[in-house]
């Protein structure tokens, strides 16, 4: 309890209120931008639960480079065609959608904190967040660096391949037609 | 610290916002930015619990700097999809296309 | 530690990383089309390399392929369901890959287009080689960013560029769920190996946790099999590409998700405890029967192939729901399971035929339209006999392939004592003749419409895979004992994990 209660559970509600902005805000500059703020409030959320590698890629890529990405292609489109009209039909036809969501969001939520918690664990961990972890930061590092590079590397590999299969698919998209030679 | 509960039924709830988002709207730049929550979700979860009494799993890091990366192409490859459309329709309103609703 | 296990992989993916860069050359030596033959000789090394497996897997039963030792780090795992499942990958993708280099060459872009088809082929061989359900992930998702771009390839229109971001998005969603899947299931036992997880998962109790990831699991994969809630994206995107691409696509890429069911399903969550066969059964039945009543409905060719893959779809599920219900015996879920994948065989063989000869009627006539493509067949009679064996052996004729699959499926069910999903299946494989039929009577016999009268037969590398895939089709049809002994010994792989 005390003040780290308190910040992390405003985290939390942070991202959930980011969420449901960068879903429901009009205006899609500004549903972007809350995007922008759910993974920025995401990446502290990782460095607090000693995940500072995955904090800062998360704060580079998805908070950053996908943010861009995200702004530059809403800049090539005309101002007035981004934004939906605000209707009441909208709204109505927004009720299912909205109950479905409680309904899955409930569920989810009852069986995770719940039975899921309870289940025995194979290896004997017991998965509770405890108040004091040591936070070995320098060896912690470490371990992820050798855990991605060594452990892993077959997936990294992998990922390098599947970036550069996106990279061709993006080049075969914007791709310029070549003039028939008559 | 809070519990992993909490985690957990964050993780969820944003799963839940971006099927929410998936199934009801109706702008291509807004089902991007669900697919993009669903990611999340899944790296929240696998961050929280992977962080357990007996110490710091680094292979879930692992999991989740890997998913970034590849989670970024998708949503390029999306992005650049949305400006194609849009050159054909001059609009993101799925309404308004032929074969896009579901 | 076996290399061998690696060529499957890296000769499509340095393949598909050389040909973008082996084409500036041969652009500058003035022989640019060089690179298609370059690229169906790769596609054939891939082709090899798989077979040449076949050896050692038979005989050690399951190989490995680390470099950090397992269960921590990630590796490569072959068993006879693996191999099975490149082996029918390969044999289309090669196929097509010859197809391609009639087929499309009036379009531009041309190197990409052959290095995301090997990519392609190099992905799904590495989703059904990884052993760790975390590598399989990143497989997928390579393998999805490939056929993403694939469908959308011809991007000048508005059909392939919707459809594809119809498929980007649904498919992206699936990968999601299955990441949140892979969490959960990471957060239950703290590994993603598949041994390990099975070990972990071997004296689990019935939860309802567990009920959600099996069910996310399914979703996940289920949207790139097309299971019928999810099945949307598959009759746009498979009718908006390139026909080369369609084939790949219904013949093979929708395989890997029923791969992804079988193979996870399982190995992680043990039958006798958590009994998800029957609900597998029901979406089995219902995926069959959606797709063939609107099959019925369709005047596009290859909108209706697309929905006969659904079709087909459901037949294979069929057959893997007996093995995994409780109490079926050995013997039946054996059998089933067999005729599961044997089918997965025969529907790339068939579907990837009929698809390719869709492709050859189009190239020539330029409409998919069935009733401007009245009486083509009359113009074009190499191609329009592979049709028709194709549609004949989809229709499930004595004697060709598509029966001895559909019968091990029926008769899998009739031994588990499940009859009611035996009759289901019995009564939508004979519904669907009606629609085969339609097709041969309109393709073939109808009588050809006057604006045909300069149509010719399609050129040599669009026949030569027609072809081969008709002589496919007899040879399985009349010699099935080697298919199904190895169908068979995939499914006991499988099942005795």
């Amino acid at each position: 309890m005390g003040l780290e209660f308190v910040v992390e559970v405003a985290l939390i509600v942070f991202l959930i209120m980011f969420a449901l902005l960068a879903v429901e805000l009009k205006k899609l500059a500004y549903a972007v931008a809350s995007l922008g703020l759910m993974s920025t409030v995401l990446s502290i959320i990782f460095y607090i639960l000693y995940a500072p590698y995955v904090a800062v890629i998360n704060l580079l890529v998805y908070a950053g480079a996908v943010i861009v990405l995200f702004l530059a292609v809403l800049s090539l489109m005309k101002p007035g065609e981004e934004e939906g009209k605000g209707k009441m039909y909208d709204i109505i036809a927004e009720i299912p959608g909205g109950v479905l969501f409680i309904i899955i969001a409930v569920i989810l939520v009852q069986i995770l904190t719940t039975s899921y918690i309870g289940i025995q664990f194979a290896y004997g961990k017991t998965l509770n967040l405890p108040s004091l972890i040591p936070p070995q930061m320098q060896s912690m590092l470490q371990n992820v660096a050798e855990s991605t590079w060594r452990v892993r590397v077959i997936d990294v590999l992998i990922q390098a391949m599947a970036l550069f299969v996106a990279g061709l698919g993006v080049a075969v998209l914007f791709r310029r037609e070549r003039r028939e030679k008559e | 610290m809070i519990g992993l509960n909490w985690y957990l039924a964050a993780s969820a709830i944003l799963y839940s916002i971006g099927l929410y988002c998936l199934a009801t709207k109706r702008n291509l730049i807004k089902m991007i930015i669900g697919v993009e929550i669903l990611l999340n979700a899944a790296h929240l979860n696998f961050i929280a619990l992977s962080t357990t009494t007996a110490g710091l799993d680094p292979l879930a890091r692992t999991y989740v700097i890997v998913s970034i990366g590849v989670g970024a192409g998708v949503i390029a490859l999306a992005l650049s999809l949305t400006l194609l459309v849009y050159r054909h329709y001059r609009t993101l309103d799925v309404r308004k296309m032929r074969r896009l609703k579901w | 530690m076996m290399q061998e296990i690696l060529y499957p992989l890296l000769i499509p993916f340095l393949g598909a990383i050389a040909i973008p860069l082996l084409s500036i050359i041969l652009r500058k030596m003035g022989i640019e089309r060089a690179r298609d033959y370059i690229a169906a000789v790769i596609a054939l090394g891939n082709i090899v390399s798989v077979v040449n497996l076949y050896q050692t897997v038979s005989t050690q039963g399951t190989i490995t392929f680390y470099l950090f030792e397992p269960p921590t780090g990630a590796c490569l795992r072959v068993d006879m369901l693996s191999w099975f499942m490149s082996l029918v990958f390969s044999n289309l993708g090669f196929l097509v890959t010859i197809y391609s280099i009639a087929y499309m060459e009036k379009d531009t872009g041309l190197d990409k287009y052959y290095a995301l088809l090997l990519a392609l082929i190099g992905g799904m061989n590495l989703v059904v080689y990884a052993g760790d359900l975390f590598t399989l992930f990143v497989a997928w998702e390579l393998m999805s960013l490939s056929s993403y771009t694939l469908v959308s390839f011809r991007k000048e229109t508005w059909e392939p560029v919707e459809a594809g971001f119809k498929y980007l998005i649904m498919s992206a969603f699936g990968s999601a769920t299955l990441l949140y899947a892979i969490s959960l299931l990471y957060g239950l036992t703290g590994t993603l190996n598949f041994e390990a997880l099975h070990q972990a998962l071997l004296s689990t109790e019935a939860n309802p946790s567990l009920y959600i990831i099996i069910g996310m699991l399914v979703i996940g994969f289920g949207v790139k099999a097309s299971i019928v809630p999810l099945h949307t994206w598959l009759p746009d995107a498979h009718p908006a590409a390139p026909s080369s691409i369609s084939a790949m696509l219904s013949g093979v890429v929708i395989k890997t998700g029923v791969y992804g069911i079988l193979r996870i399903l399982l190995l992680a969550f043990p039958v006798t405890v958590l009994d998800y066969g029957t609900i597998i059964a029901v979406f089995a039945v219902l995926t069959m029967t959606v797709g063939n009543i609107m099959a019925l409905l369709q005047e596009d060719i290859k909108r209706l192939l697309a929905y006969s893959s659904i079709v087909n779809i459901g037949y294979i599920f069929a057959g893997l729901s007996v093995g995994m219900m409780n109490g079926v015996g050995e013997a039946a879920a054996t059998i089933g399971v067999a005729g599961g994948l044997l089918h997965i065989l025969n529907h790339s063989i068939m579907k990837g035929m009929l698809f390719l000869c869709a492709g050859a009627f189009i190239h020539e006539l330029g409409t998919r339209n069935l009733d401007e493509l009245r009486g083509i067949g009359r113009k074009m009679p190499v191609t329009a006999f592979c049709f028709f064996m194709g549609c004949l052996a989809i229709a499930g004729v004595p004697g060709l392939n598509g029966f001895v699959s559909k019968f091990m499926i029926i008769w899998g069910a009739v031994k588990g004592k499940q009859l009611v999903l035996a009759a289901l299946t019995l009564i939508n494989s004979a519904f669907s003749v009606a629609y085969y039929l339609r097709l041969i009577h309109i393709i073939i016999f109808a009588e050809p419409r006057k604006e045909m009268e300069h149509i010719r037969e399609a050129p040599l590398p669009i026949l030569i895979p027609l072809v081969i895939l008709t002589i496919q089709i007899l040879f399985i049809g009349i010699w099935w004992e080697p298919a199904v002994e190895i169908a068979e010994k995939a499914a006991e792989a499988v099942l005795k994990m």
